[in-house]
Parts: C-alpha cells; structure tokens; sequence
C-alpha cells in the first residue's frame, strides 16, 4: 500500500511538474551536464529545507524542515539578486505575499485576505514603527545584510501579539563572521518613463565587517536616489516622483563575560517629492511632500545555561528596541508634523529536551504620537501613549514523525484592558525517507489593538467639507484561524525530466475577524457639524478564506516555480473587502551556472479580479487584472567583481492614470519598466 | 468719469511726474505709452482679486467685499448682518449675498457659461473642470457687458432669512380667509424623535389662529419608518394661550405640553392671551425639513446629512441655487471653479464676478480668487 500510493503521488508530481514550461527546456539542459555542484543563490528546496534554521515559527531556532509552524524563507543570496534597495521588491516574489502601493507612494503587503494593519513587520523579532495606519512600509527597511526573510501566513498573535492576524514578516539581519568590505554601485533607468530633468537613478551602497578579539562590528549605508517618472509629457501630475533614501546601520556584537550582547543604531532618511496636478485656479503646480526621519536603537543581550552533555538546553535573551520617527509629509498647502515613537524590552526563556520545548517570555511596549498642522499649529493627534505589558508561553512536544505546539499570548493594554490569544497546532510526518509528506494545521485567536491614531485622530478638512475622527471606545479587532497545509517533497534520479527535486505544497486557510477597524460617515455627527463627518468604528464581522497552492521543480542549476493563491474576502453583507485580489499567480526560472558565476531569475507576477472600492470609482472598470514579468542577473568576473543587471517590469505594465483620474477603477500598480546596471567590489 | 478715462488721466499725472525727476526717464516713458496704448485698445489687464482667506481648516472666517471700491471690508459677523457696504462675502464654500437692506438687497443672476462643462444628463465632465484655468476663461468673463444684464428683474435672486416651518397655512387673496394647507407637510427632528405633521384644520378670529389641528405620525429611534396611522393633535389656542405667552406641542407625547417640557413646536399667543400669530415656531434643539411634496415615508438616519434639516430661521443663499464649483471630480478632495459669470446688482451698479480659484499659491484651501468688474 506504501509504495502504491508512493507511485501515485510520484505520477501526480510528475503531471505537475510536467506543466511547467520551464521544466522540459531544463531537463534537457540537465541532461547536457554533468555538474552538481550547490549555488547558494538557489538552495534546492529539499536541501534548504534540510539546512536553513528558521526562528519565528516557534521564537527558537529550527531547521526548516523540522518548523511545526510554515515558514517561507528568502535566503541572504536571492535577496541580493531580487533588491539592492528595500525590501519591498523581494517580498514581490513570496508565494501569497500580495504587495500594495499606498497613498504615500510607500509600500504594504496582504496575506491571507488581510491588509498591511494586520500584518505584523518584524526586525529581527521585534516591531517596527508604522507610519501609514498599522502598517509597516517596506520601502522604509533597507535590503542591505539581511541574512534571511521569514514569512508565517496565518494568525500568529499567540508568539508575536498585536497587529498578526494575517501573518508575520520576520527580516533578520545579517552577523558577518568574517572581515569583509564590499562596495557597490548602481544606476538606472525608467526608460520611456522617464522624467526629462531627471533620467536616471543612482544608488551606492557600502558595507564592512570587522572582527576584532570576540567582537564583532558591522557598518552599513545605502544612498538611494530614485527619480519620478510619468506616462505622458504633461508633468503636472506624475504618478511617482522623486525619492532620495539614505539609510545608515552600525553594529557591535560580542561576549561579556558568558553574555552575548549586540548593540546596533540605525539611521534612515528619505525625502519624497512629487507633483500632484496644477493647483486648482492657480498657476503652480500642487506637491505631495515627504520627509522622514527615523532613529532606532537596540541592545540585546543573550546567555546559553546549557553545561556539557546537558540534557535539558536553556536560554534567555533580552532585546530592547528604541526608535523614533519624524515625519514632515502632505500636499502643500496641507503639511504635518508627525512623532511617532516605538520603545520596547522583550525577553524569553527557552527550555528544551529532545522532546520538549518551552517557550515563555514578555515585554512591555509603549508607542507615542504626536500630529500637528504645519498651517495653524492645530494638532490632528494631541501627544497620547500607550502602553502593554504582555506576557506568553508556548510548549512543544516533539516526537520523531510528530510535534504539537500549544500557546497562549496575555496583553494587558493601558486603554483596552485584557487581551488574549490561544494556538493549537501540530505537524505530522506522513511519509518519510526518500518521499517527505509533511501535515501541518493549527488553529490559533489573533487581534490588533487600535494604533493611538485610529483613536485620536482629527483630520480637518472643514475647508473642503469633511472631517475624519478617531474614536477612543474602539474594541480590538480580534479574529480566529483554522489553516492546514499539506507539504509534499521528493527526488527524481534519471527520470525522463532529469534528475531533479520536487516539492508542492498546498495551504488551506478560514478565518472569522470581528470589529475590523474602518473610518465610515457618522450621520449624527454630520448634521452636528454640518460637514461630512467620518469616524473610525469597528464595523461588522468579515470572512476570510482561500488556498495556496505551490510547486517547484530545482535541478542543480535551474529551479522553477508556480503558485496560485485564491482570497475570498467578504464582510456579513457578503460584500468583498477593498483592495483584495481574488486570484494571484506567480511563477519563477532561475538559472545558476555555477561555473560561470551567475545567478539569474526570470519572474512573473499576475493578479486578476480586485474588489473594486465603492467610492471614487463611480464610472466603471478599466481593468482589473494584470502580470508583470522581472528579470534579475548577477554575475561574478573576478575575485572581487561583480556586475549585475536588473529589468523590472518588462512589459512596462501600469495603471493608466487618466482614467484613474476620471474615476475609472484600474488594478494595474503605479510602476514602470525599470532598467538597471550595477556594480560591485568585494574585498 | 468712467474708468477708461480715470486710468489715462492717472497715466498721464504719473508721466509728468516721472518726467520730471527720474534719470531713466526714456524707459518709463515707454512703459507708460504701452500702458497708454492698451487702455485705448481696451487691453487693459482684468484684475483677479485675492486670493481672500477664509480662516483655517478648523477656525473659519468670512471674507466681506465691497464691489463698489473692490475692497474687502473689515467686520465681524454680527457687524455685517446690518452693514450695508459689503455686497458679497465668502466663509469656506459658502457664499452670502447682503440682504441687510431689505428694500435693495444685493441679488444675482448666472450668465450660463460653460454649460458645456456638463454632459446631457447633467454629470459635470471632469476633464473640463480640470483642464480649465484663469487665462482659458477670461473670454467668458470678458463677454458679459452692461446690454447681458437682463431687464426682468425676477431673473436675480437674493439671499432670504426664512422660517422652516412657514406654508402651513393658505391665504386666499379673494376671500381673504385663511385655511391649512394640509398638503404642506413637515418633519421635525426633536429629541430623538422624527415627527412628521402637517395642520388640517384652522380656525381663525380676525387676525389670530384661535384653534388648529395639527395631524401626525411618528419615527421614534426604534422605528425605520414614520407610524402608517395618523394621530391629531387639536389645539384650542384661545384657551392654552390664556396667560402664557405661546402653546408648546410635545408630539412624541401628541399633546400641549408647558413651556418647561420637551417641545418641539410652538405658536406664539398674542399681546391678549386670546389667540396666536400665524406662525410655528420649533424648539432652539430642533430642525425641521420641508416636505410638501409628500415625499418621504421615513428617514434614514444614515443618510441624515443629506436632508435639508433646518433650525427654525435660516438663510438660504442664492449661490445654494448656483453652485460655482465641483468637489472630488478627480477622485480626489479638490475643488474646482466652474468659471462661472455671475452679474451681481447692488442699489447703486451692477457687476460681473467670475471665481477664479478656492486655493492660494500655495494649494491651502478656503483662500478665494475671483474676478470681478463693474458693467459697463
């Protein structure tokens, strides 16, 4: 019966895999070469499963393989391939990841039905400042040193609290383990796009390690310089403009004493600058303004109790987080001054069998903001804070074909009380040996906290007839997920398509969210005001369901993939959420002749059937889907050169922004084709 | 003197003068024949005055203007609700025409230019708006002369101080008797409560109502519509008026309640205690609609903003009926002029205004420019 269904499964693979375009040409290139050896750039999935350690499904160290929780895992060579700048374009390419550009021209992502407010951004674990809404904005995180990007779909409040109803995005930083310095630059191009004053982008980045003794510092900067572009000649209204980064990381780690402790600052600075039409009446043009400032400062300190031949491993560390963020932005004409500050120390203890590990730990966290118009001085957010103290612990039992993972998360909150979040989940080994099948399932509570914004808030546009209002008696969103997903991995040796790894994965996901946050008209208020009058209230609840569904293919020197993502996303009046594409698709090539040096992917993303927002689009749909095609190359010529080429949107697919204008829904992203050439030394 | 001439003679003083004691006095004298050369051919430059402030997002003002000497005068509001020398005055988009003098109050009448900025259904088409500047419409607003103005003078409207409630009632000239007009209904909103009423009956003695009925139903804040059965409230105004000064009706509870309760109409008693005025008057934490058509079965408190609801007196501006602008036509929160020509007559001249702009130079909104000019 074994070895029937093996066979089965083995034909079901080979069908899928066989409907990959990419596979035939690779198989016959395979076939043409007898070379085997490992690129980092493109770890075969079964090997990377294997090697790569994973941290943020269980807050502990875990082969990938071996994680009860999914993670998907961008590795520290493909990223470098994907971005040279933030990590917003990396993320792009994550199967059910969907990535959005919001009003400020910054960048969000949707999991799972969710948008960016209840995705939960992390740095190396611990959370980040969020300036749009509850949002993190992936263009404010630089790419440089990221050792690894892990992604969990699906509620994971119980670990991480706050804001993870949709998922977890954990970035972990790089610690280098040698001295090193590279540097490099590059400069490109929007082609047709381009802005005539303005036609070519620049970016220099340099980066250095320094071992000394037991310590080790590390030293990071990208000046990023990105310039607007425009579909058309008339350049009162562009639909990007100017961007100019500068991204500034410091960091020393090393023992004291049998502590380990790392102390890291990072600066970053960015400035946005983009015409928005000529001002109604008058003969200058209207601008979208940005300016940013962000300051963050960590300490982390950590100590092994473990003595030799222990059975029983242990562990503790405590991070601290301080950060900052100034914030100047608006159209002229309609500036604020926005502080918003994040301050945080968190811990965990960690104590582990064979068999058993138990996860426990807490924080306390306190954000601020400050709001004020630049015109008159009025504050649309008086000064406010709030303050958490959390507390969590999770057991795993680990058996040799299954483990299990219980966990609960206590929040105390200054405004909102108690809240609490429970995970139930487990993973079965359901083949092993040659062919893996992995079960994985869980269901876990997830909430986020109204941001001090969503409650304070007074954004007033009586000039133009509307308010917006926070409102201090919202409830916590709050939300559960089921989600299963049914991992499947195996090796073909001489097959008729080459010798190759070959793994699917499908994950199935349903969740119920109540008191979503929204700002909707309030009636009363109106009539009070005389003005339209919005105010953010927790508004009915919603369902959240769909599927992912990936496989991929990795011969020695070429891997490919295919996701499909399907989102169902509807409130109790059946009504769809905004902004949320139905269906996503997205495929991968890479091709990494390791004798030559190169790595390269060639990748697709198509998304098709977005709910179209009820208002601002009264005259129809233009479009509602789409595909962008990416093509990256880095190739190293020398011992310490590399040069690397980058085109982003091939087909120069983008919304067409008149139409926009003249209320015509258009799902195509604000983009351009994009062409760029680098260069890198390397000591 | 008309203008043409005040400009040359001001042009020809200056001339002399800067004859007289400038060391560049050739260019000048350049400058001032061009300027000269304009006025004759009637090039002179059209001022667009402002841009006038209105007052900040969250703290408004009003702009009052004198057309007369095109200059902004310097009142506050209760000053200007009697001063006579402005004409119009700007508070965010509003705009008030000065009816202080009840016998020539300031009024308007809109040219029609740039209808075309409108499809056949009446959707403005936003291209227009957008595409259209201060230099694209000067030509409509140099097109309207003195000989546009129309001579029927029921072509200007004003901006009128009325009550909500008034209509109750019909006067007829021939009989001199007065009725209720029971097709004139009306809705209050009082107290949590939507009361829509209307009078069925009167009766009259001389000039005083001594007795009305007034029919309602109710939509309390547990219903979604008006109750489908009528109750009525019957007034024996001779008898409640004796020794207060008006009758107070409560319709939540459908009667004559005292002037301490929660009314929500009242009549006011005359100097005799025997009778009322023939008005109704509603409660200072009151608004009301008008529904004469009979149009509404309900309200639907979601869209409660989007009723007329009024408190007792309350102005109703002429521009109401002609909106200058378009909100949004982009997708965005932006207001943009229609451009339109307005002739505006005072009791001394009439005039033509043409809003240029709702935004300074540095896109703050609330800050007017307009075009303006005596006719001539």
């Amino acid at each position: 019966m074994h070895l029937y269904s093996n066979q089965i499964i083995k034909i079901l693979a080979i069908y899928a895999a066989s409907n990959l375009f990419s596979t035939a040409v690779i198989a016959q290139e395979e076939k043409s070469t007898t070379h085997s050896s490992h690129h980092p750039a493109h770890h075969s999935t079964k090997k990377k499963a294997d090697e790569v350690i994973v941290v943020t499904g269980t807050r502990t160290p875990k082969l990938l393989a071996n994680s009860p929780v999914q993670v998907e895992v961008i590795e520290q060579e493909q990223i470098n391939l994907l971005t040279q700048g933030t990590i917003a374009q990396a993320l792009n390419f994550i199967p059910g990841v969907v990535v959005t550009r919001n009003q400020k021209d910054g960048y969000n992502v949707q999991m799972q039905g969710f948008d960016g407010d209840n995705v939960l951004i992390l740095l190396d674990s611990q959370p980040l400042i969020s300036p749009t809404g509850a949002a993190v904005d992936l263009d404010q995180i630089s790419a440089q040193d990221i050792k690894q990007i892990e992604v969990i779909r699906g509620a994971a409040s119980v670990m991480y609290g706050s804001s993870a109803m949709g998922g977890v995005i954990n970035i972990i930083t790089n610690q280098g383990k040698e001295n090193q310095l590279n540097l490099s630059y590059e400069v490109g191009s929007y082609t047709q796009n381009s802005l005539e004053d303005d036609l070519y982008s620049h970016q220099a980045r340099l980066g250095a390690t320094l071992l000394t003794g037991d310590w080790r510092h590390q030293v990071n900067t990208l000046l990023k310089h990105t310039p607007g572009f425009d579909y058309d000649n008339d350049h009162s209204s562009t639909p990007a403009g100017s961007l100019d980064k500068i991204f500034i990381n410091l960091a020393s780690s090393g023992k004291i004493g049998s502590l380990d402790t790392a102390i890291k600052y990072q600066f970053f600075d960015e400035e946005k600058d983009k015409n928005t039409g000529r001002i109604a009446g008058q003969s200058n043009y209207q601008h979208y303004i940005s300016e940013v400032q962000q300051q963050q400062f960590d300490f982390d300190i950590s100590q092994k109790l473990n003595r030799y031949h222990d059975k029983i491993q242990r562990q503790w560390q405590v991070n601290s987080r301080i950060m900052e963020h100034q914030e100047t932005s608006g159209g002229t004409g309609s500036l604020r001054n926005a502080n918003f500050g994040l301050y945080e120390v968190n811990g965990k203890y960690v104590w582990s069998t064979t068999e058993l590990e138990i996860v426990s730990g807490g924080l306390i966290h306190k954000d601020t903001l400050e709001q004020t118009k630049v015109d008159d001085g009025s504050k649309e957010v008086p000064f406010v804070s709030k303050e958490s103290i959390e507390a969590f612990s999770q057991v795993n039992w680990i058996n040799k074909n299954s483990q299990y993972l219980l966990g609960l998360r206590v929040q105390d909150d200054s405004s909102f009380g108690f809240n609490s979040a429970l995970r139930v989940s487990g993973m079965n080994n359901l083949l092993t040996g040659e062919n893996k099948l992995k079960l994985r399932y869980g269901v876990g509570q997830g909430y986020r906290v109204p941001t001090l914004k969503e409650r304070f808030y007074e954004f007033d546009h009586s000039s133009l007839g509307y308010k917006v209002y926070g409102n201090e008696d919202l409830n916590p969103e709050t939300s559960i997920t089921a989600n299963t997903s049914l991992t499947f991995e195996t090796s073909f040796e001489e097959s008729l398509l080459g010798s190759f790894d070959f793994t699917s994965d499908v994950n199935i996901f349903y969740t119920q969210a109540k008191d979503l946050i929204d700002s909707v008209t309030d009636p009363e208020r109106s009539i009070e005001e005389a003005l339209d009058i919005s105010v953010y209230t927790n508004i009915d609840e919603a369902i959240l369901k769909g599927f992912d569904w990936s496989v991929a293919a990795n011969y020695s020197q070429w891997q490919s993939q295919l996701n499909y993502s399907y989102v169902s996303a509807k409130d109790n009046n059946h009504v769809r959420l905004e902004g949320r594409p139905k269906h996503q698709f997205k495929a991968s090539i890479g091709y990494t002749p390791s004798k030559y040096n190169i790595n390269s992917m060639l990748y697709l993303v198509y998304q098709k059937d977005e709910a179209v927002p009820t208002e601002g689009f009264e005259n129809g749909t233009l479009n509602n889907s789409w595909f962008t095609i990416d093509f990256k190359l880095s190739h190293q010529f020398s011992k310490h050169f590399s040069w690397r080429l980058t085109l982003e949107n091939i087909l120069d697919e983008h919304q067409d922004t008149d139409a926009v204008r003249e209320q015509l829904f258009d799902a195509r992203p604000v983009s351009s084709r994009f062409v760029s050439l680098g260069i890198t030394y390397k000591l | 003197m008309n203008n043409k001439s005040l400009i040359l003679t001001s042009i020809l003083a200056s001339l002399a003068l800067t004859a007289c004691g400038s060391s560049d006095t050739e260019e000048k004298l350049n400058d001032v024949v061009d300027q000269i050369e304009d006025v004759i051919d009637g090039d002179e430059e059209i001022i667009i005055y402002g841009p006038y402030s209105t007052g900040t997002a969250s703290i408004p003002a009003s702009v009052y203007f004198d057309l007369d000497t095109m200059e902004v005068v310097t009142l506050t509001d209760e000053e200007a609700k009697t001063d006579t020398q402005w004409d119009i005055a700007f508070n965010r988009t509003d705009i008030y025409l000065n009816n202080a003098d009840a016998d020539a109050p300031v009024s308007v009448y809109f040219t029609g230019n740039n209808s075309d900025f409108f499809d056949e259904e009446g959707a403005a088409i936003a291209n227009s708006f957008i595409n259209a500047t201060p230099e694209t419409e000067l030509e409509d607003f140099e097109a309207v002369m003195l000989a546009d103005v129309p001579s029927d003078e029921t072509s200007f409207i004003v901006d009128e101080n009325n009550r909500i409630l008034d209509g109750f009632y019909v006067y007829n000239t021939t009989t001199h008797v007065v009725t209720a007009d029971d097709t004139h209904a009306f809705i209050v909103d009082s107290d949590g409560t939507y009361s829509k009423f209307r009078a069925t009956s009167i009766t009259t003695s001389e000039l005083d109502l001594t007795e009305i009925t007034l029919t309602y139903s109710n939509q309390t804040d547990v219903d979604t519509a008006f109750a489908t059965a009528e109750s009525d409230v019957v007034i024996d105004i001779a008898s409640a008026c004796a020794g207060f000064d008006g009758v107070y009706v409560d319709f939540e509870l459908g009667q004559v309640v005292s002037a301490s309760d929660n009314w929500d109409v009242t009549l006011p008693c005359n100097e005799a205690k025997t009778g009322a005025s023939f008005e109704i008057n509603l409660a200072d934490d009151a608004t009301a609609m008008q529904d004469f058509d009979n149009t509404y079965d309900a309200i639907d408190i979601e869209a409660l903003r989007y009723y007329e609801f009024e408190e007792n007196e309350y102005n109703v501006r002429a521009f109401d009926t002609l909106p200058w602008y378009q909100y949004g036509l982009d997708g965005g929160h932006i207001i943009w002029s229609q451009y339109g020509v307005y002739i505006i007559n005072t009791a001394t001249a009439s005039y033509k205004l043409q809003i240029t702009s709702y935004y300074n130079a540095d896109a703050a909104s609330g800050n007017y420019s307009f075009r303006a000019e005596a006719l001539k």
